[in-house]
């Protein structure tokens, strides 16, 4: 599917020349505007179209004009002869790339299968105006998502006025979209109900398939799942250096202490006394490092947008580059179970590293420790 | 000699030896002393006699190769590690030459650090003024009761000795080492000091172990042994 931004007899030319900025590929996908929202976001995405960080609208003309009927026409578009009568949302980066704006016209091409065509396709073009767009936080859509009305894009593609009754030959679904309750929960069990289901009726073979949203999206996942993982040898690295410094730290402290550790051996200290010492040292050192760590860890994941652009403001560098990244905002969950992991790892390893410098001060010898300055 | 009973220290065939490389280096070759209640000894010899291995080892720091060390009527070697620290908290009062004392800390809590390492953090909390008033009487008695909340470094040398003093005196141990007490002190300081070691040693009837290089220092005690090249060599009586 093709995108053109003007209509004029240009567009084969144009679409040879995959440079130009008034072609683009996109997807055009037909839904039903009153039962959408029971599987998707796509209500919430008109709305945040043009929100700044603050939840201010910046550019209320990209928006659409109605949210209950958001294919609606914007109020002084003159339907009048020879206008498109269609309209589709665009998403928010195709409105900002191609300089459209509410009202603004756009063609639409594709090819569909035609038995009758030397070629075996036929190529179909027509004319749509912009209600408005929507902005659904992911690159990836935002860049190359159209919705139109189902009806509209059934018309288009056999190749009726937008005016006519859909054709009964029409094929109107071709994905039928299941949101789940409890998705963990329920997945597999209605994934298996559904399918059996839809094949009893005769209405899939063997071959389909019923995929699960995170099989939909198993390549982002995998991507984003392996940058976790990767994070995760990154962190455990860090706790390990951190682990090395408060190891060296506290070997410092005992050097330094050796006079003060023989005089309270001398005095009746015991080694297991002196190796508590040193312990508690460490397990202060590792409580308040850790929960201070998780308190200031926490607030950070939260408020993980404003303090990156801060820090790009601060620092005049792009650390969160939206245009390349698929989202539009960094995401970050807190998990209170990772946190609590994350809190014992760091705490453990803290006092297994002061654990060497505390067995290294009771076994120290009081009379080396004392002898004369 | 006086009944086996009064005997406080004793110490039977002690013998150290330091592995240098391949070879052995015994410092001390059986040594034999015994310490009465209330008497002053005085352990006298030329550097590298052996004092002050002896001493560490008579005051339970350092293990003999050989023999035996009697504290409290027990055999302190024989003991645990735990058993043994606890003999040193509760039986023996050190002053060292160095004074020794936590920088960290002021007099006052130098002073009562025994019963901080003795008692459990909880019980010394319910003791703290009892202690603290036991600190403050013996520091006024040394004369430093205008020095209480001042840490070692802005004590002169004497103040720092009597601190160390009081601290060796402060759970009433019958047994006190001194390890050249004066030996950093100027003769008036010095004298200021034994004159303190050696009235506490006399109205709490201590028994008194001094390493001295000082002859005159050591005609103070009642008893004074002369140790060279590891060995006693001779045991002369004092005038104290």
């Amino acid at each position: 599917m093709c995108i053109l931004t003007r209509q004029d007899e240009r567009s084969l030319r144009i679409l040879i020349d995959s440079q130009s900025s008034e072609i683009a590929g996109i997807k055009l996908t037909g839904i039903d505007p009153a039962t959408e929202d029971n599987a998707t976001e796509f209500r919430p995405s008109l709305d945040k179209v043009g929100r700044n960080d603050d939840g201010e609208i910046v550019a209320p003309r990209l928006r659409v004009v109605n949210l209950d009927d958001p294919f609606a026409a914007p109020p002084d578009y003159d339907a009048s002869v020879g206008r498109p009568r269609a309209s589709v949302i665009v998403g928010e980066k195709v409105m900002m790339y191609h300089g459209l704006r509410r009202g603004s016209f756009i063609t639409l091409m594709t090819a569909v299968p035609d038995p009758a065509s030397d070629t075996g396709w036929s190529a179909k073009k027509r004319e749509f105006v912009v209600a408005g767009c929507f902005r659904s936080g992911e690159n990836e859509i935002d860049l190359e998502r159209v919705y139109i009305d189902r009806g509209q894009l059934a018309r288009f593609l056999a190749g009726v006025s937008e005016d006519d009754p859909v054709p009964e030959d029409s094929i109107l679904f071709s994905e039928v979209l299941v949101k789940l309750r409890d998705y963990e929960r329920d997945a597999e069990d209605v994934r298996g109900s559904i399918g059996a289901s839809l094949y009893r009726s005769g209405l899939i073979d063997e071959s389909c398939t019923i995929r699960t949203w995170e099989e939909f999206r198993g390549t982002l996942l995998g991507a984003i799942e392996n940058e976790r993982v990767l994070m995760g040898i990154m962190l455990s690295l860090i706790l390990v250096v951190a682990g090395f410094t408060i190891f060296a730290i506290l070997s410092m402290m005992v050097t330094e202490k050796r006079r003060d550790i023989g005089i309270l051996t001398a005095l009746g200290a015991t080694p297991r006394g002196v190796l508590v010492l040193f312990l508690l040292i460490g397990f202060w050192d590792a409580l308040i490092g850790a929960l201070s760590g998780a308190l200031v860890g926490t607030w950070m994941a939260i408020k993980i947008d404003p303090f990156e652009r801060w820090l790009s403001d601060t620092f005049d560098v792009q650390i969160f580059n939206r245009e390349v990244y698929l989202f539009d905002s960094i995401p970050s969950v807190v998990t209170p179970i990772a946190v609590a992991a994350i809190v014992i790892g760091a705490f453990v390893c803290t006092l297994v590293f002061a654990a060497i410098p505390a067995w290294r001060a009771a076994s120290l010898d009081p009379v080396e420790a004392l002898r004369n300055e | 000699m006086s009944e086996r009973g009064d005997i406080v220290l004793s110490a039977r065939g002690v013998v150290k030896q330091f592995r240098s490389g391949d070879s052995e280096l015994e410092i001390l070759h059986g040594i034999d002393l015994d310490l009465r209640a209330g008497e002053r000894l005085a352990l006298m010899g030329p550097s590298g006699a052996g004092k002050s291995t002896l001493l560490h080892v008579l005051g339970l720091l350092e293990r003999p190769t050989h023999g035996t060390v009697d504290l409290d009527g027990r055999d302190a070697w024989s003991l645990s590690t735990q058993e043994r620290a606890h003999l040193r908290n509760h039986h023996i009062g050190f002053v060292f030459q160095f004074y020794h004392l936590l920088p960290e800390l002021d007099a006052v809590e130098n002073v009562m650090l025994p019963a901080m390492i003795a008692q459990s953090r909880r019980d010394f909390r319910v003791d703290r003024h009892a202690h603290i008033a036991k600190a403050l009487d013996l520091l006024s008695n040394f004369g430093l009761a205008h020095r209480l909340d001042h840490r070692p470094a802005q004590l002169s040398g004497g103040e720092r000795q009597r601190v160390a003093l009081a601290r060796a005196l402060f759970l009433d141990p019958p047994l006190l080492i001194a390890d050249e007490p004066t030996g950093n002190l100027d003769r008036d300081t010095g004298e200021l000091v034994l004159e303190l070691l050696f009235r506490a040693q006399q109205e709490r009837n201590l028994s008194l172990l001094l390493v001295t290089h000082d002859e005159r220092l050591a005609e103070r005690c009642g008893r004074v042994l002369r140790l060279e090249a590891g060995r006693i060599v001779g045991a002369l009586p004092g005038r104290g």
